[in-house]
C-alpha cells in the first residue's frame, strides 16, 4: 500500500493518510504520522474491553461526564499504534510503536478510533448493527452475539442490495428523520482478530434515511420465520443493547436520542431458524414485509 | 408502610414516553422500566405531591374504586419502585 497516495472513505467522511494537512473540507479527516504523542494533565483513563487480545484505552483530559469538544485525547494500542486528537476531529495524529503495521493502524482507525472521535464530538450515535440498502432505505440487523447479524448481512449481499454497515452504523437525526451514514466498504462474515474483512465492491455510499430495524431472535431450525412488531420497553431493550460506543455517560442524551429514535422508526422482532438453507424464506420474508409496510 | 410516608423520586431517574408507555431510566443502574397508564398517572402524582396520603385524595377524584383498594395498590406501587432504587423513602 501506497500511503502517500491511500485515500479511504469512511462513515462519510474521506480519510486523507499523511497527506497535506492544509486541505480542509468539512468531509475530510487528515491522520498524519508524529513522532511523539502527549497529553498533559491526561489523568482520566477509559480501559476499552476487547476480543482482540489488545490492551486499549482511553486518556482525556477531562471527566467523560463532563466531557465535549473541543478536547484533546489520546487513544493507546498498546504496543501498536497511538492517536492523539488536539481538539479537532478532522485532524488526528498516530504515531507508531514496536509492533506497528500499516494494516494494524487501519484497523484501529476504523474499527474504534474513528467511531470513537466521531462519538466524542457528537456527529453520529452509532449502532451496533449489519445494515443494507432495501428499496433506499437502510434496513437494519441486530441482535445478540451469534444471532447471525452477519450471515445475514451477507445473504443480503449475495442477492444484490448494498451494503450499508458491516457492523457499526452511524446515525444521526435531521429535523423529524433518522439517517445512516454508510460505515465503509469491508465486509466480514466470519470471526478474525484485527480484521476489517474483505472488500464489497457494492457498497452504499451516500446517506440513507434509516428503514426498519429487526432484532434476529434465533429459533430451532425447524420452526416458524415469523415478524412480530416491538413497542415501547422492548424497544428500548433492543436499542440499548445495539448501541455501539457505550462509554457510560451522557445517559440522559442518549435516553432522548433512542426515545426520538423509538418514537419515529418501526422495530421488528424477526424468529430466524437457525438453519442455513432456510436464509432464503428468511430474505423473502424480510423483503415482503418490507415492501408491505412502505 | 404508613400513609404519611414521605416519598421522593431519585435524582438518577430519567422519563421519556413510548408507544403510551411511560419509560424510566435510572442511570445509575443504567435499567429500563415501563409504567402502564395507571402507573403513569401514580407517578406523576409522586412528582406532584410527596406525602402520600395527599396523593390517595388526588386518586380518589381519578379513580371510581375503593379507598382502601387504592391505598393498597398505592403503596404496592411506592414499594415496587423503592424496590429498583426509583424512589427514596
Amino acid at each position: 500500500m501506497n500511503r502517500k497516495k491511500y485515500k479511504e472513505y469512511v462513515y462519510g467522511y474521506k480519510l486523507v493518510f499523511d497527506g497535506n494537512s492544509n486541505t480542509s473540507s468539512s468531509t475530510l479527516i487528515n491522520i498524519n504520522e508524529v513522532n511523539s504523542v502527549s497529553l498533559t494533565n491526561s489523568s482520566y483513563r477509559v480501559d476499552f474491553q476487547t476480543n482482540q487480545n489488545r490492551e486499549i484505552y482511553l486518556r482525556t483530559t477531562s471527566l467523560l461526564e463532563t466531557f465535549s469538544m473541543p478536547a484533546r485525547w489520546l487513544f493507546c494500542v498498546e504496543g501498536v499504534v497511538s492517536f492523539l486528537c488536539n481538539g479537532n476531529t478532522q485532524q488526528l495524529y498516530y504515531k507508531k510503536e514496536l509492533h506497528y503495521s500499516d494494516d494494524l493502524m487501519r484497523y484501529w482507525l476504523i474499527h474504534i478510533v474513528l467511531p470513537l472521535a466521531l462519538t466524542l464530538d457528537a456527529t453520529y450515535y452509532f449502532l451496533h448493527t449489519g445494515s443494507v440498502n432495501i428499496n433506499n432505505k437502510a434496513v437494519l440487523f441486530t441482535g445478540e452475539s451469534y444471532a447471525g447479524k452477519s450471515t445475514l448481512t451477507d445473504y443480503f449481499l449475495q442477492k444484490g442490495h448494498a451494503l450499508v454497515s458491516d457492523d457499526k452504523l452511524a446515525t444521526f437525526q435531521k429535523d423529524e428523520k433518522f439517517y445512516c451514514q454508510p460505515s465503509h466498504a469491508y465486509h466480514r462474515p466470519y470471526r478474525a482478530r484485527e480484521d476489517l474483512g474483505k472488500v464489497c465492491k457494492n457498497f452504499n455510499s451516500q446517506e440513507l434515511e434509516m428503514g426498519t430495524l429487526y432484532w434476529l431472535e434465533p429459533v430451532n431450525a425447524t420452526d416458524d420465520i415469523s415478524i412480530t412488531e416491538l413497542k415501547g420497553l422492548k424497544k428500548f431493550e433492543c436499542l440499548r443493547y445495539a448501541t455501539e460506543m457505550d462509554l457510560g455517560v451522557k445517559l440522559k442524551e442518549r435516553f432522548a436520542y433512542l426515545t426520538q429514535l423509538a418514537n419515529r422508526v418501526k422495530l421488528y422482532s424477526i424468529k430466524v431458524p437457525r438453519d442455513m438453507q432456510r436464509l432464503e424464506e428468511v430474505y423473502d420474508a424480510i423483503i415482503t414485509h418490507n415492501t408491505t409496510q412502505r | 408502610m404508613k400513609l404519611n410516608t414521605n416519598v421522593e423520586i431519585s435524582p438518577n431517574v430519567l422519563l421519556q414516553e413510548v408507544d403510551d408507555e411511560t419509560i424510566l431510566l435510572n442511570i445509575e443502574s443504567e435499567e429500563y422500566f415501563s409504567l402502564n397508564e395507571i402507573g403513569t398517572i401514580f407517578y406523576e402524582l409522586l412528582q406532584e405531591h410527596k406525602n402520600l396520603e395527599k396523593i390517595l385524595q388526588e386518586l380518589q377524584s381519578y379513580f371510581d374504586a375503593p379507598k382502601e383498594q387504592l391505598e393498597k395498590d398505592l403503596i404496592a406501587f411506592v414499594e415496587a419502585l423503592e424496590e429498583k432504587k426509583l424512589v427514596k423513602i
